[in-house]
């Protein structure tokens, strides 16, 4: 499972965090996200065993403070934090080959 | 991988291409349907209750109940936008945005309609940084802030009216004199007490530095500004077939793929279905009929004389 981050953990789990973090920032009523949400899932299950990779997700919702510091305008948006720094960032459904392939250029 | 040919590779993963899918692979084609998102428009329509056998279901679980049936039939995917068809000598060559390229014997082009941009400056760099083209998706990121909804048919007046509960202030820039849409929700707009409609106004740039800050516009030659948060842009859709014109296959003059009523286009093997075309109606229970025939004319003509090998690979 992606692990559900919140605006108090956020900070310990992904800028503290030395390695690369996928975040999915989505929402309940936000029907691209419904597509975007098994990627991820099936993204967590591959890295499952990767100690340098977490896979996470954010309810933008129930999380304004870590939304509205991101500047989130639109989901789903995706983002890759390698060592607390943003990477990467995707807004719209993306697919798991172009994630998959970005996670892993930013571990190499 | 790179030496597969598929007997069909559909564009599209909306009613028609999955409907097209779904015949191709039951009659032992080779399928792949190459796609951005499953089902397209109808995947973003709360409640579908014309479609036949479902007296009402979400458009989202309506379209993966299409996928599902093609994956059990052998349809592979792809997640990616195809953005080149080149016609060889013994089929199709196809180029992805993800730098993939593929062969195919036969096409089927059933990608719908995208949604029409406004063509501004600062368009392109701030969508998704507070331009959206989704009232329903991204409206309720806008709790308490002031925005726009540029159009004046019925999906800008439908936008209109669910961001007034939501946002703060909406203003909404209509080009012409009037709106285009149904009375209905004309009334539920004018109802509203915090939307501001503002006639006969152009669009002119988009201002922002990260995010959006304000819409220029033009109204009665004077340019305006309005400060704003988010753009919400509801001016219809488009088919987005430019990359088409080069491979041979002729459009409309509104962009439409030209198919007869065997869904062939004016390319031989290349076959369309659905919004895409130049079809009368856009609905999904069309969209899967136009998507069954434009199969069924891609087997007859793959076929040929002699019946295709239920073993794709012996051709090979």
């Amino acid at each position: 499972m992606a692990k559900e981050l919140n605006d108090q953990n956020f900070e310990g789990e992904v800028i503290k965090f030395n390695g690369v973090v996928l975040v999915d920032f989505w929402a309940p009523w936000c029907t691209p996200c419904r597509m975007q949400g098994p990627i991820v899932e099936e993204l967590s299950k591959d890295f499952a065993d990767n100690e340098k990779v977490k896979i996470t997700k954010v309810n933008v919702d129930e999380n304004q403070g870590t939304a509205g510091k991101f500047q989130i305008m639109s989901i789903p948006t995706l983002k890759i934090f390698k060592n607390g720094n943003v990477v990467e960032d995707f807004v719209g459904v993306q697919s798991k080959d172009i994630l998959t392939q970005k996670i892993k250029q930013h571990l190499a | 991988m790179e030496e597969t040919v598929y007997d069909v590779v559909i564009v599209g993963g909306g009613p028609a291409g999955l409907t097209a899918a779904i015949y191709t692979s039951r009659r032992a084609m080779k399928t792949l349907v190459i796609t951005k998102d499953i089902g397209g428009q109808l995947s973003l329509t709360d409640d579908v209750e014309n479609y036949p056998g479902f007296e009402s279901i979400a458009g989202l679980t309506l379209s993966q109940k299409f996928q599902e049936q093609a994956a059990k039939t052998g349809t592979e995917f792809l997640f990616d936008e195809v953005v080149s068809l080149e016609k060889q000598t013994s089929g199709f060559v196809l180029k992805t945005f993800g730098n993939k390229t593929l062969q195919a014997r036969a096409i089927v082009l059933a990608f719908g309609l995208t949604p029409r941009d406004l063509g501004v400056p600062g368009e392109k760099e701030l969508t998704g940084r507070g331009i959206t083209y989704c009232a329903t998706c991204d409206g309720p990121l806008y709790r308490g802030k002031d925005v726009v909804v540029i159009g004046g048919g019925n999906s800008a007046l439908d936008a209109a009216e669910y961001l007034s509960k939501v946002a703060k202030k909406v203003y909404m820039l209509v080009r012409g004199e009037a709106f285009r849409g149904e009375q209905v929700l004309i009334d539920k707009v004018k109802a509203a007490d915090n939307i501001e409609v503002i006639f006969q106004a152009v669009s002119k740039e988009i201002k922002g530095k990260n995010r959006v800050e304000s819409l220029l516009y033009e109204s009665s030659g004077k340019i305006n500004e309005i400060m704003v948060d988010g753009i919400f842009i509801e001016i219809g859709h488009m088919a987005k077939t430019a990359w088409l014109k080069t491979a041979g296959i002729d459009l409309t003059q509104h962009d439409e793929i030209k198919v007869n009523q065997n869904n062939e286009t004016s390319l031989p093997g290349v076959f369309a279905a659905g919004d895409v075309t130049d079809v009368n109606y856009k609905q999904a229970i069309i969209s899967a009929g136009e998507g069954s025939k434009a199969a069924l004319q891609a087997y007859k003509y793959l076929q040929g004389d002699k019946p295709l090998l239920p073993d794709w690979k012996i051709n090979k």
